[in-house]
């Protein structure tokens, strides 16, 4: 009997409850100066609502205390809905959105479409396919294409996120802490490749100037930094002026493998049509960033770029029409003879769509390509992809997409990797989030590591010893970049001081110059990227020095590995030494290779740049071999040394050579890497 | 995965008591020695293995070239454990008659027991030669070259000894092992099936089914074929790999149950706390799987498998430590212990 006396008392009031109240005078009788709040409040949330997508947390305040006093309005939950809907809580809508549509089905002409978008963003499939369908019938009925599109490639995205969820990628996504994230929206981070420094943008009352953008409600945008000590990141500032502009926006791009160089976003029009700048750091001081020219930035809106590690290549994005295919889309320019950027060539079909390609990031192995992007296989919103250049083909392999949990159907987008590949930035808006959008941390786990099981059989009825069987388990991917990150401080040999030198990187088998870089004058700090396969030169070279060269052969089978290497430069004073790290010969031979003709080309360059110097070039052998067979053999190769630079126009009579065998070791003989050291070109300064 | 095999402990099916030579008439004249040498026979059929041996000797004593007294003492010594004593008569047996099938053969068991299998492998041949139908020294053989890793050989001998002893129950059981060693997994289950049609009351024939409908990925068939050998004989070994076959088939909880029973049975059983992790691991219970290869490891330190497990746990558990257990794994042996750690700063 209870239980049939509770269901009547229930039902009639569930009737109520589905039955849509307005805010008028009959419904609330006895109620008349809350229901003038009330209706106050919704007039007052209609004007920000009214003003656009960006004011709607201002609105949201006045609706929900509208709501307090009268929850089944369906206009009302509807708009609280789409608030919701635009704002850091995404999950709140839902509850609004569905209640508005059982209060009034027709409460909105798009009721489905949000309804559709609250449950794509919750990852409730088919609900959302089922609701952006019953879309689909609405805008047909409409006969709007344009919401019909729009229905149709979310539904697209809703079957990308099925399958995409069925194998999600093994990873940890942390938020990177309040050292850098807060309530205010922290976006775009960048790094340096060994993760040291990190740079992103952010919208906060500290920002340069202090102003408000009022379209968008929010502060102007602004550059921060961070350094990363011990394993954490410490309190970012605001990089301040000249990085940072009064009230603009000003967003970090992009950030060279060394940290000195920026590529920034600037609103230079305030008209959204903004460019692309660069900034370095000179000295540790950062100057005034630089507008980049005009086969960069257009009329149109040049949302970011990124210049390859060897400085060669810059990779941006632009919603110009000339060769887009719409939307934003990623185009590449490459540095012509006079070091100014070429024409701007568009990455094709194969990585632009007919949707927005973003944030655009290369790798410092130099040929793999991440960008964010709402077409291809998307989830929803942008989606991080990644796409690999292959150098004998030419062309990008398809994007693939970086997977769920990293991407969602919300947006997904400035996906930095470090150079180990073990850690990735991106930004995204999480519920375990600071405030707004946050930098978040991927630590990539690789594929799925499978337990290793043990078990013993019985196999033969007559003996007794047991047999171990091994079965050999497939091998596990285990994505390692393969590159090596050289880095260093460069000094005074003898004053200990910091120097700005310039770092030349040569493709010994090829004799060409890949790139330069320069090391921070303050600090001396240098960083470079070395993808693996090339047997690499180094040279070293600052005014008023030696150049100090190095050799590294890295074969293509080489995974992720740093090297540190400090180099102490010397001054050009009688009885400097320096080893030519970059001059080979034939095995057990004075022919000069021709991989030596770069070191060979820098000291005729000082020779020439200081007439003065007179130098002895002397040859030295490890001590296998007899020592007669070794003073020869080093004789004869300082002497070829001595024949190539007079061929090349340098006075005979400034230059001496010798051969000393094994006579002068400058490591152990013991060692292979002894052994290496031993055997070398060197030349001394007899007089300047 | 490494799996470890464990032939069946000390079977000798084919007792050597059965061979003893037969018994000699005693006719009108001295018989002393046949006389001592029957009245050893029949200590011997008792286990009266000392008593056998005195007339035995008493035997030869009287009769120095009696060639069947010095086989039998041979197998009488065997069974005392002097097999060099054992091998001494054979030889001597072998000295007498050169055609002698069953003194190859024992002596063939003796060189085996010491360790000598080449020896053994030899003296089941000379076995063959003197008498081709002799099913065992085939059986026994194909045993030799089994453990030799001469699979193809062994099933060659397997073959022969089923040819001349058509219910050879195990000899089915051993070729199927061996055709499983060679991935020849139809032709495993076949024979293992035909063991099972002799005698079904095997539970090692059972267990040995299910591992290879295991490793053909039939995990439901090699649950059934575990459950038939818990039934005949419910050991840790069979529920350890019944556990195995249901974790590879996704039934990670039950694979659970079963580890545990195994635990249960056997509470050093450190394969199975390896294997619980392994399951522990599947359902995310990162810690649980943590203290179980802390188990295993306590039971056998040298384990590398388990250091590796931990290491997928403690990474889950974001414990850096795992690279530590890798590069363990790694020394011990699992190569995927240095793919691991090479991710490791």
């Amino acid at each position: 009997m209870k239980k049939i006396f509770y269901t009547l008392l229930f039902f009639p009031l569930a009737i109520v409850a589905q039955v849509n109240v307005e805010f008028k005078k009959e419904n609330f009788k006895d109620r008349k100066d809350e229901l003038k709040d009330a209706i106050n409040n919704i007039e007052n949330g209609d004007d920000f609502f009214g003003r656009s997508t960006a004011y709607y947390s201002s609105a949201l305040p006045f609706y929900i205390k509208a709501n307090d006093f009268n929850p089944n309005n369906a206009l009302l939950n509807f708009k609280i809905g789409l608030c919701y809907l635009h704002s850091s809580f995404k999950g709140k809508a839902t509850t609004y959105l569905e209640l508005a549509y059982k209060l009034n089905p027709i409460v909105a002409p798009d009721i489905h479409y949000w309804l559709a978008r609250t449950y794509h963003l919750s990852m409730e499939w088919d609900k959302a396919i089922a609701s952006y369908q019953k879309f689909l019938t609405v805008a047909k009925e409409m006969n709007n294409t344009e919401f019909y599109q729009t229905a149709g490639k979310k539904i697209t995205e809703c079957k990308n996120g099925k399958e995409l969820v069925q194998k999600p990628v093994r990873v940890f996504i942390d938020n990177i802490g309040s050292t850098v994230n807060s309530a205010d929206p922290e976006y775009g981070a960048v790094i340096s490749a060994d993760e040291s420094v990190m740079m992103f943008t952010s919208r906060r009352n500290t920002t340069t100037g202090g102003g408000m953008d009022i379209e968008i409600n929010q502060h102007y945008e602004d550059i921060y930094i961070t350094y990363r000590k011990n394993g954490q990141w410490i309190t970012s500032v605001n990089m301040g002026e000249p990085v940072n502009t009064k009230n603009r926006h000003d967003a970090v791009s992009s950030v060279s493998a060394d940290g000195q160089t920026l590529l920034i976003y600037l609103d230079d029009k305030k008209n959204g049509s903004g460019n692309i700048y660069i900034c370095e750091n000179k000295n540790g001081v950062w100057g005034k960033p630089e507008k980049l020219n005009k086969n960069i930035n257009s009329d149109y809106h040049e949302s970011g770029a990124c210049i390859s590690p060897d400085g060669k290549t810059i990779y941006f994005t632009s919603d110009k029409p000339e060769g887009g295919l719409g939307k934003h889309d990623i185009f590449m320019s490459k540095l012509d003879e006079k070091g100014k950027w070429g024409a701007p060539v568009s990455l094709g079909t194969g990585i632009n769509t007919a949707y927005d390609e973003d944030a655009v990031f290369i790798h410092p192995d130099g040929k793999t390509l991440y960008f964010s992007s709402e077409g291809h296989n998307s989830m929803g919103g942008l989606d991080v992809f990644k796409t690999v250049y292959d150098e004998k083909t030419k062309t990008w392999s398809k994007p693939e997409n970086m997977g769920y949990p990293i991407n969602s159907p919300d947006q997904d987008v400035f996906f930095v990797l470090s150079a180990s590949g073990k850690h990735g930035y991106y930004t995204s808006i999480k519920p375990d989030g600071k405030g707004d959008a946050d930098v978040y941390m991927i630590t990539f786990l690789g594929a799925e590591k499978p337990p290793v099981m043990s078990n013993e059989d019985n196999l033969l009825a007559s003996l007794t010893a047991p047999i171990k069987e091994t079965v050999v388990m497939q091998k596990v991917d285990v994505t390692v970049p393969q590159l090596t990150l050289l880095k260093g401080i460069i000094t005074d040999a003898i004053t200990q001081k910091p120097l700005q030198a310039t770092i030349e990187l040569v493709d010994n088998t090829k004799n060409e110059i890949i790139a330069t870089f320069q090391s921070n004058g303050s600090t001396g700090k240098y960083l470079v990227s070395l993808p693996a396969g090339k047997n690499y030169g180094i040279a070293v070279k600052c005014e008023g020095y030696l150049f100090h060269s190095e050799n590294f052969d890295i074969p293509l089978t080489n995974g992720y590995q740093e090297v540190n290497k400090d180099v102490q430069l010397k001054n050009v004073k009688v009885g400097s030494k320096i080893v030519l790290k970059n001059i080979f010969f034939d095995t057990d031979k004075s022919t000069l290779r021709s991989e030596s003709t770069a070191e060979l080309e820098r000291l005729i360059k000082l020779l020439n740049d200081i007439p003065t110097l007179k130098i002895e070039i002397s040859g030295h052998t490890d001590s296998r071999g007899s020592d007669d067979h070794n003073l020869k053999l080093s004789d004869a190769r300082a002497k070829a040394v001595v024949d190539y630079l007079v061929a090349k126009g340098i006075s005979k009579d400034r230059l001496k050579s010798a051969g000393y065998g094994e006579t002068k070791p400058i490591d152990s003989n013991d060692t292979e890497e002894g052994l290496q050291n031993n055997r070398r070109t060197e030349f001394e300064i007899l007089s300047k | 995965m490494i799996r470890k095999i464990k032939l069946l402990a000390a079977v000798l099916f084919f007792s050597v008591a059965a061979n003893a030579q037969d018994t000699v008439k005693v006719g009108g004249i001295n018989q002393d020695a046949e006389n001592f040498y029957n009245t050893g026979i029949t200590y011997f059929a008792n286990k009266q293995y000392s008593e056998a041996l005195a007339n035995f000797n008493q035997a030869i004593t009287a009769k120095p070239d009696f060639e069947k007294a010095y086989y039998n003492r041979g197998i009488t010594k065997f069974e005392l454990k002097d097999v060099q004593g054992a091998i001494a008569d054979y030889n001597k047996t072998i000295e007498l008659n050169a055609k002698s099938d069953v003194a190859y053969f024992s002596r063939g068991q003796a060189n085996y027991a010491t360790g000598k299998k080449d020896d053994a492998l030899n003296d089941y041949s000379k076995c063959i030669e003197n008498n081709p139908a002799y099913a065992q020294a085939y059986y026994y053989r194909g045993g030799i070259k089994f453990e030799n890793k001469d699979y193809k050989g062994a099933i060659a001998d397997f073959t022969s000894a089923i040819t001349n002893k058509s219910d050879y129950m195990y000899a089915y059981n051993d070729r199927a092992s061996a055709k499983r060693m060679i991935d020849d997994y139809t032709g495993a289950i076949t024979d293992y099936k035909s063991a099972i049609s002799i005698d079904m009351n095997v539970d090692f024939v059972w267990n040995n089914l299910g591992s290879v409908y295991r490793k053909k990925g039939d995990y439901k068939q090699a649950i059934d074929a575990y459950t038939n050998a818990i039934k005949l004989k419910p050991t840790a070994l069979y529920y350890n790999n019944r556990g195995s076959a249901k974790y590879d088939d996704g039934q990670y909880q039950d694979a659970i149950n079963d580890f545990d029973l195994a635990i249960k049975i056997k509470s050093d059983y450190a394969f199975a706390y390896n294997n619980r992790a392994g399951a522990k691991i599947k359902l995310k219970d990162y810690k649980g799987a943590v203290a179980d290869c802390d188990k295993a490891i306590q039971l056998n330190s040298n384990y590398g498998e388990a250091f590796l497990n931990r290491g997928i746990a403690k990474q889950m558990l974001r414990d850096d430590s795992c690279c530590a257990d890798w590069k363990t794994a790694q020394k011990l042996g699992v190569a995927d212990g240095k793919t691991y750690s090479s991710t490791c700063d």
